[in-house]
């Protein structure tokens, strides 16, 4: 169990030594790419700093809270984005059939096709991630650590939604595109101030979109930390995530060859 | 219609048609279109709430519907120039009798209408059940709506020169996503301009954004035949110098492709 798990280890290290060097072969590129990130996350930051700047706060929430969600949220993204960003063209591969590919190596189908797509901008968002925890005022090493390990609960989540939107395409053609949306509307959801869902909206928020588990757990567990609040945020994210590799594996049996020849 | 517009026409009527029996494309970006529209309907409700202004919601879900009917609307134009010009597949393309470009365009605002109209229709029915009554008058409606509709056409061709830049870049993605970000904020299209620094709006106003997007989008709550006056200029003069930049970046590319063969 050990020896395997040192074994994925040593091959996610090198599979992502693979993404760094492609994305790296024109070097300008990369930079300008990872550049125009940060002017992208900061411009969507300036919009709700002017918000704030005119109606002080929203429902209990301020802007450091809001700096606190744009940390966690920026960082959860970069995780999912540069390390398994396959399981967004997860439709794509259904779709033509290249997923053969990924069935037939020795290693873990799931694995495989999650770390098979990295995009190098996506630097730029933990360059706004961790900016956007020192803006916050709420700096501290305490509070250092449990950002990290709530973004990457975050990120947990960010995946596993992801997954199980892209799984539509086992049941239904051309799902690329709707799926791109499901996943915007639950960014959307998740880049709210959380204090606005209260009630129902807030159970809507914590279940069937669960952008709950990216803004409103992390963000209280910096603020004023409590074990019930990050035990609601382990459950969540590692629930979230053993729904969806179940909602995989069920697809994965209703799918059929796209008969496609090659090798990975 | 001479031979050659009639020849657009086709390639727009079977991107229309394409775009409408793909149901999964439409039905996603309307999902998302809704889901915005509720979320950005609490926010304001709750700010609404706070500071005692109730319908304060009307104003800025009709404002965001008609926002992002233009940018929603709009397809991955850019996407689809840009793999031509890195594939070489328009090499293929450009010895036909019609422009490469106008063909890509074409096809372009095909599924733009099919989307502004199925996002207008579906959204102004939604944006009526979230608010119950709009800030504007129901007879201005017809005339915001086709205003819409064009900064909608120019936002796609817009981002169908941002795919020329391939020419100069390996991948566009990220810059179109600036460029989006960009017009979220020098356009207003989330929140109006109005609520920004007085510095701010100043610079807004000498970039394409502003007049594109929120001139036009303006008039759902300040419905003027000033203000439509205004916006129908400004628009022209912008897609003015966008149709200069496409015909110098167009020219180069055809240079560069006469010389690797694409």
């Amino acid at each position: 169990m050990g020896a395997k798990f040192v074994s994925f280890c040593r091959l996610f290290l090198l599979i992502q030594k693979n993404h760094a060097k492609t994305a790296f072969l024109s070097k300008s590129d990369a930079f300008v790419n990872v550049l125009m990130m940060v002017v992208n996350n900061f411009s969507f930051i300036f919009m709700w700093w002017v918000i704030f700047e005119n109606k002080g706060s929203i429902n209990g929430w301020s802007f450091g809270e809001m700096a606190l969600l744009f940390a966690v949220m920026n960082n959860a993204f970069a995780f999912f984005a540069l390390f398994a960003r396959g399981s967004q063209t997860l439709p794509e591969y259904i779709g033509n059939g290249s997923l053969d590919n990924f069935l037939t190596t020795p290693r873990n189908t799931l694995f495989m096709i999650s770390v098979s797509e990295s995009t190098v901008a996506n630097w730029g968002d933990f360059i706004t991630g961790f900016a956007m925890f020192f803006l916050s005022g709420y700096v501290s090493w305490n509070s250092f650590l449990l950002m990290l390990l709530s973004s990457f609960c975050a990120a947990i989540v960010t995946y596993a939604f992801r997954l199980m939107v892209s799984c539509l395409a086992f049941w239904a053609e051309d799902t690329q595109r709707l799926g791109d949306n499901i996943f915007m509307a639950f960014l959307t959801f998740a880049g709210q101030p959380a204090s606005i869902f209260t009630g129902w909206y807030k159970i809507l928020f914590l279940t069937v979109i669960p952008s709950g588990f990216i803004s409103l757990y992390p963000v209280e567990i910096i603020k004023n930390f409590s074990w019930s609040a990050l035990g609601w945020l382990l459950l969540g994210s590692f629930g979230f995530l053993f729904l969806s590799i179940k909602v995989f594996k069920f697809g994965l049996r209703r799918y059929t060859s796209g008969n496609r020849f090659g090798i990975r | 219609m001479t031979d050659a517009w009639r020849k657009y026409a086709a390639f727009f009527m079977i991107s229309f048609k394409q775009s409408w029996l793909n149901k999964g494309n439409l039905s996603g970006g309307l999902l998302f279109l809704i889901i915005l529209l509720f979320t950005y309907n609490r926010l304001w409700e709750v700010i609404g709430l706070e500071q005692d202004q109730i319908g304060l919601n009307a104003t800025f879900v009709w404002y965001l519907l008609f926002a992002e009917m233009i940018i929603l609307s709009a397809p991955r134009s850019e996407r689809i120039l840009a793999d031509d010009v890195k594939s070489g597949t328009m090499a293929y393309y450009i010895n036909k009798p019609v422009s490469f470009f106008l063909m890509r365009y074409a096809e372009a605002l095909g599924a733009m209408t099919v989307s502004y109209l199925s996002m207008g229709t579906l959204g102004s029915l939604a944006a009526l059940l979230l608010t119950e009554k709009p800030p504007f008058l129901w007879w201005q409606y017809p005339f915001i709506f086709i205003a819409c509709g064009i900064s909608s056409a120019i936002n796609t061709l817009l981002y169908t020169a941002i795919g020329l830049s391939a020419l100069w870049l390996e991948n566009i993605r990220t810059l179109s996503m600036a460029v989006q970000r960009l017009a979220f904020i020098f356009g207003g299209a989330i929140f109006p301009l109005t609520i920004y620094p007085e510095w701010f709006v100043d610079i807004a106003q000498w970039t394409p954004f502003y007049a594109v997007y929120y001139l036009t989008i303006r008039l759902v709550y300040d419905f003027s035949w000033q203000n439509l006056g205004e916006a129908c200029l400004l628009n022209f003069l912008w897609t003015s110098g966008i149709v200069a930049f496409i015909a110098y970046a167009y020219r180069k590319l055809n240079r560069r492709v006469n010389v690797y063969g694409g």
